[in-house]
């Protein structure tokens, strides 16, 4: 009689898994981090989000010894009101009881997938808090279905024309970022460029920008200029030609972001998978607002949506996890059946309340 | 295509200013006195490639009109009308029209003149000499301006390519002298070498010399000695 190998039972035995689960998607939010780290997200009231802003009109000058006030003297700057509308992002999932019941009884199955209701809520809240950071970055204002979104920093914020809050640049010149771009003619990232975007800022606002935002392959250009030529293939770090902290190459400073130390006049230059590529804006994100629009909620949920708040993710990575106070609200619809089905919802409203203290760099060859 | 000078442009015939017709604009029946009266304005591009303008307009979906319109669009009128960006194209060596209002977003212009009160980003008199220093297209003419304008010395792409090509070359110079200095230094090390080995044959053969001549004295010696001795034997017997 022959021996027994693993194959006489292997239908036999229970398939179990690991306790690990492994999930694959990236959300990762990095912009709505520091805009959150700015202390600029904050509950909005009423039918829109809107600020006061001032406009130079006011002028002063020399005027003849002991002459009256002329009536063309009297003069002031200007407020206007920057309307920014509501924009409402869901998701929804249904699961069914039955579903719940057997991913709950399964033993040898991953924690987190036997909580499926709490493994899908997880899902829910960073697809909402990925679709908020891809708007934030490149929304237009309008989605394809005519509804409102956020209008992204690439995608309008940042402009030196047409209208953004009800204002139009045209009317108030400093109502406008600067645009470094092109004639859409790719070209490189140069040092100079990155001068001009700060020079522009300077004259403009005498503001400092606190940030870089761009794409991986335009930091990758930017990373070169401290790399290029040092290393065997003339694109690996072994020399580095300047390693004060305030421009160039560092240690890798933490885990958030798998950032290398990219830094520029000691700003940091933020890499962004979500934002679009040959672009570099610069940012002060004392002025990116974001608001949201609370409801009314009982204390239990209260606590509940405190103790969710909106995090996005790669995955379960600790080190990538960032939770901004952006409060969802997760609801569970009328049930008609055996299954729960459950709508998660952010009613969200964003603002660059001064652009003229930021810059875009378009046009960047990453090649 | 080289750049046009200041000679090559030709100015609008409208001058800057309307010098001696000026009316103060409370005199009763005085025409509205407008600068900058333009409603469109003259965009020349000098250089070879087309340049694409993405000129942003806006969006506004809380305005019923405006989804209506949005809803009714062609998709090509739909695709403007969501990305909030129209989209114009000059043609290398073509000039073209383009709306007034979209003037700051494609050039931003810093005034150069030494005596201009106005903010130096939003100066507006026609004769004062400027940069362009920011905007969609740094490489289009402006055919508003009395002056065309220069680049700012950051954006101006083809001196920092002639920039980068002198910094390559002076690069390669360093190292050509370096290379040379090198081959330099191995010569004359071959002749100090080479200079040796002679100095050491010399040597070697005046030592040979030497030591022939002490050979011949020492043998004349014996020999003058074997004489002597034989010459005494000779008389002994």
């Amino acid at each position: 009689m022959a021996g027994e190998s693993i194959a006489t039972i292997f239908n036999a035995l229970s398939q179990t898994m690991d306790e690990d689960l492994t999930r694959q998607w990236n959300r990762t939010t990095f912009l709505l981090k520091w805009i959150a780290e700015a202390g600029n997200i904050k509950p909005g009231h009423g039918k829109n989000a809107a600020f006061d802003v001032e406009f130079t009109n006011a002028t002063g000058g020399t005027v003849a010894e002991g002459s009256d006030v002329q009536a063309s003297e009297y003069n002031s700057d200007i407020n206007e009101p920057a309307v920014f509308s509501w924009a409402t992002y869901r998701t929804s999932f249904q699961i069914s009881e039955q579903e719940i019941d057997a991913a709950r009884g399964s033993i040898g199955t991953p924690e987190k997938l036997r909580d499926l209701f709490g493994s899908r809520v997880v899902s829910a809240n960073s697809i909402l808090a990925k679709a908020v950071e891809q708007d934030l970055l490149t929304g237009t204002g309008v989605d394809s279905n005519g509804n409102p979104t956020l209008i992204g920093i690439f995608g309008g914020a940042l402009s030196a024309s047409g209208v953004y809050g009800g204002l139009n640049p045209a009317t108030y010149s400093e109502w406008a970022s600067t645009l470094l771009a092109n004639g859409g003619v790719l070209r490189s990232l140069t040092p100079n460029l990155m001068n001009q975007a700060d020079n522009a800022i300077f004259i403009a606002a005498s503001l400092p920008w606190n940030m870089i935002l761009t794409s991986a392959g335009v930091a990758a250009k930017y990373e070169q200029f401290f790399t290029a030529g040092t290393g065997n293939a003339g694109n690996f770090p072994l020399v580095r030609i300047n390693d004060r902290n305030e421009y160039g190459l560092g240690v890798a400073m933490d885990a958030i972001g798998q950032m290398d130390n990219l830094q520029w006049k000691g700003k940091r230059v933020q890499r962004n998978p979500l934002a679009p590529t040959g672009k570099m804006a610069f940012l002060n994100t004392e002025f990116i607002k974001l608001q949201y629009l609370p409801h009314m909620p009982t204390r239990n949920e209260i606590e509940f949506f405190e103790s969710l708040g909106l995090t996005g993710s790669s995955g379960d990575e600790p080190a990538t996890r960032m939770t901004v106070p952006l409060p969802v609200r997760f609801v569970e619809i009328a049930k008609t059946g055996d299954s729960h089905k459950i709508s998660a919802r952010l009613t969200v409203a964003s603002a660059i309340v001064r652009r003229n203290a930021m810059a875009v760099i378009q046009d960047i060859s990453e090649s | 295509m080289s750049q046009p000078t200041q000679d090559d442009f030709i100015p609008s015939a409208k001058p800057a200013k309307y010098d001696g017709q000026f009316i103060p604009v409370d005199t009763p029946g005085a025409p509205l006195y407008v600068e900058d009266d333009q409603l469109y304005t003259e965009w020349y591009n000098p250089t070879s490639q087309d340049v694409v303008l993405e000129v942003h307009i806006g969006t506004d979906p809380k305005n019923a009109a405006w989804r209506k319109a949005y809803l009714e669009a062609t998709p090509a009128r739909r695709l403007e009308m969501k990305s909030g960006n129209r989209i114009f194209v000059i043609k290398a060596g073509q000039t073209k029209q383009i709306s007034s209002d979209f003037d700051l977003a494609i050039q931003r212009t810093h005034c150069l003149h030494p005596a201009c009160t106005n903010k130096k980003d939003a100066c507006r008199d026609l004769d004062h000499p400027r940069v362009v220093s920011a905007g969609l297209a740094p490489q289009l003419i402006c055919k508003r301006w009395h002056k065309v304008p220069g680049l700012a010395a950051n954006l101006d792409m083809a001196k920092a390519q002639a920039e980068q090509a002198m910094a390559a070359m002076a690069k390669a110079n360093v190292e050509k002298l370096s290379a040379e200095m090198e081959v330099q230094g191995a010569r004359k090390l071959l002749e100090q070498a080479q200079a040796t080995a002679r100095e050491a044959l010399e040597a070697k053969a005046r030592a040979e010399e030497a030591a022939a001549r002490e050979t011949k004295a020492r043998l004349e010696a014996e020999n003058k000695l074997q004489s002597v001795e034989q010459a005494a034997r000779t008389k002994g017997k």
